[in-house]
């Protein structure tokens, strides 16, 4: 039924000018008829073709005749098939194993593609993973006198929000906390210097070296003094981790990388004032995040502080925070805050009991002067 | 039309002989002269798509310029890297062309592209090749000679060397020998064609020579 279908192909013959030629293929009753574009006709008896499949597709039929002195070629899918039913099924043997030969074949190639490409990606996770991890350690053999020069250089390239505050109430509040988790603060010792703002933003970032940056906006939203060492103990953990400098080492450039991994770390500083002028150095990733909770949970029970009082803080926000205002930008940058004060308590609790030694500052006061720095109390 | 290439093969060049009713279809910025009896039209070969497939796929411009004349003149065609410059008449045959290759064809010739394959990608062949099929002249150019060889079995080609072929072979890439051996013979990845039909060296290789120049910056 399918004799007398035709199909656009080619042709190999000795016989044609050139030895090869475009021609129009018809399946006859008892072979393949080819002719040319200049009118030369051919003829191949299916019982003396030997079918292959090749080409640059892979999918071009060739018709061999004995001793290959013509060859008929065509890429039109439908022409497999209609030999297949040509002659009365004489080829169907051999284009029934070419089909199972080219599945198979499409089969490998997928599973050869899907393999690469997952070495691939392996390859490549491997190299990142290892590099971050080359990097990240070539920074702890850094000394802090790095991350005293980053943070310098972040701290003047960074916009600061709002006003420096010197009231010296809220001055010697925060001092008073700072005094009293320095100490306790891990890694090499290192000079905490907290610079209050006033904005109405409840946030508190550290940048390398120890630079804190606390605005008075978590001053009026805490509801006691161990809330706001809870934060500072979290940002100074950002600082004895080294997490700025590690989260520019990982945002180095291959180049820069190995320069670090050799010593030189001009593109180590070159990397954090471009972070710090885009806003990404405070940012950290949530691994840093928990390691700094941790640490901070250490820090504030060996201060002699309720180690939960962090906890607190975040329960606070998640309550109050459509209800605080600026609280915004401390939930923007401290994600998933319930599995966090779910661990701070667990860690809490497993340190067990703790030798509390209250605070000397009058909170009311500082909330006063939080709400309003430079006020003046009126006299008792 | 009347065609002869000239200056070959170092700086060959090719001159048409247009007369009145032609038409030939060449490259964007494959024009070097042309007589002002010609008249040339800036056209996106096949449509948008095929032209859109032809630019980011097959390494050729977006565009293509269609030379025509109503009396007669002629029109001096560059390629823009030195070599040699070669043509065929496809008879309804095909020819695979890598990207870059092509230089002009007359307007029986369709240019289409073909997917050449990831395999080819990861042997710096490209991802696609330019597909010219139907009845007429086609010009192509490479850098430096071109070889022509008939094939029937099977020849290894090195990167980069490979300028056309008919549709009828077929390629895969694989290593030069062992691992060892490709990373250290400066050989790297070959491509392996295999079947019956024509295809056409470059005697260099433009990645060997920004190698060769790289190394001495």
């Amino acid at each position: 039924m399918v004799s007398g279908s035709t199909f656009q192909g080619g042709l190999f013959s000795d016989d044609v000018l050139g030895k090869r030629a475009g021609a129009t293929l018809r399946l006859g009753a008892y072979g393949i008829e080819a002719e040319t574009l200049h009118g030369q006709s051919f003829s191949l008896p299916y019982d003396e073709c030997q079918l292959e499949v090749g080409g640059a597709s892979g999918r071009m039929v060739f018709c061999h005749g004995p001793h290959r002195t013509l060859t008929l070629f065509c890429e039109d899918p439908a022409f497999l098939p209609a030999l297949a039913h040509a002659g009365h099924g004489r080829l169907l043997g051999q284009v029934t194993r070419l089909t199972q030969d080219a599945r198979r074949e499409r089969t490998q190639s997928l599973l050869r593609g899907l393999l690469a490409l997952l070495v691939l990606v392996l390859v490549g996770y491997g190299a990142y993973r290892g590099f971050a991890y080359a990097t990240s350690h070539s920074v702890e053999a850094l000394p802090i006198a790095i991350d005293e020069q980053v943070g310098k250089l972040a701290m003047e390239s960074m916009p600061l929000e709002g006003p420096k505050v010197t009231d010296p109430v809220l001055v010697q509040a925060v001092d008073e906390l700072v005094s009293r988790l320095k100490p306790h603060a891990g890694g090499t010792p290192m000079t905490f210097e907290v610079t209050i703002v006033d904005a109405p933003i409840v946030n508190a970032y550290c940048l390398p070296g120890g630079k804190i940056v606390l605005f008075t906006g978590l001053l009026k939203a805490a509801k006691a003094p161990e809330q706001v060492a809870g934060v500072l103990a979290h940002e100074m953990a950002h600082a004895t981790l080294r997490h700025g400098i590690k989260r520019i080492a990982n945002s180095l450039g291959l180049i820069a990388g190995v320069n670090l991994l050799l010593g030189d770390t001009s593109g180590l500083v070159a990397v954090a004032v471009e972070l710090a002028q885009h806003g990404l150095l405070t940012s950290h990733d949530r691994e840093q995040e928990t390691a700094s909770d941790v640490e901070a949970v250490r820090m504030m029970a060996a201060a002699g502080l309720a180690p939960t009082a962090l906890a607190d803080f975040f329960a606070l926000l998640e309550k109050d925070g459509a209800e605080v205002p600026g609280a915004i930008a401390w939930l923007a940058s401290h994600p998933q805050l319930a599995d966090r004060q779910q661990e701070i308590r667990q860690r809490s609790e497993k340190l067990g009991a703790f030798q509390p030694r209250a605070l000397t500052q009058d909170w009311e006061q500082v909330s006063r002067h939080a709400k309003q720095p430079g006020l003046q109390d009126s006299k008792p | 039309m009347d065609a002869e290439i000239r200056n070959r093969p170092s700086f060959a060049n090719v001159r048409v002989r247009l007369r009145a009713g032609e038409g030939l279809i060449a490259e964007a910025g494959a024009m070097a002269s042309m007589s002002p009896t010609l008249q040339m039209r800036a056209r996106m070969a096949g449509g948008f798509l095929s032209a859109f497939a032809r630019r980011a796929f097959g390494g050729e411009s977006f565009f293509i310029n269609e030379f025509a004349t109503d009396s007669e003149g002629e029109v001096i065609l560059t390629q823009p890297y030195p070599g040699d410059i070669t043509s065929i008449t496809l008879q309804g045959t095909g020819l695979m062309l890598q990207p870059g290759a092509f230089l002009a064809c007359e307007p029986g010739v369709k240019l289409g592209v073909g997917w050449a394959g990831l395999a080819s990608f990861v042997g710096s062949e490209g991802l696609c090749r330019l597909r010219a099929t139907g009845s007429g002249q086609l010009w192509f150019g490479a850098y430096g000679g071109i070889i022509e060889r008939e094939l029937d079995g099977e020849l290894i080609v090195d990167g980069g060397h490979l300028v056309a072929y008919e549709p009828t072979l077929s390629l895969s890439i694989g290593l030069a020998g062992g691992i060892f051996s490709s990373l250290f013979s400066g050989e790297g990845l070959i491509t392996r064609v295999r079947g019956r039909g024509k295809l056409y060296l470059q005697s260099r290789a433009l990645e060997g020579l920004a190698g060769w120049v790289n190394s001495h910056l």
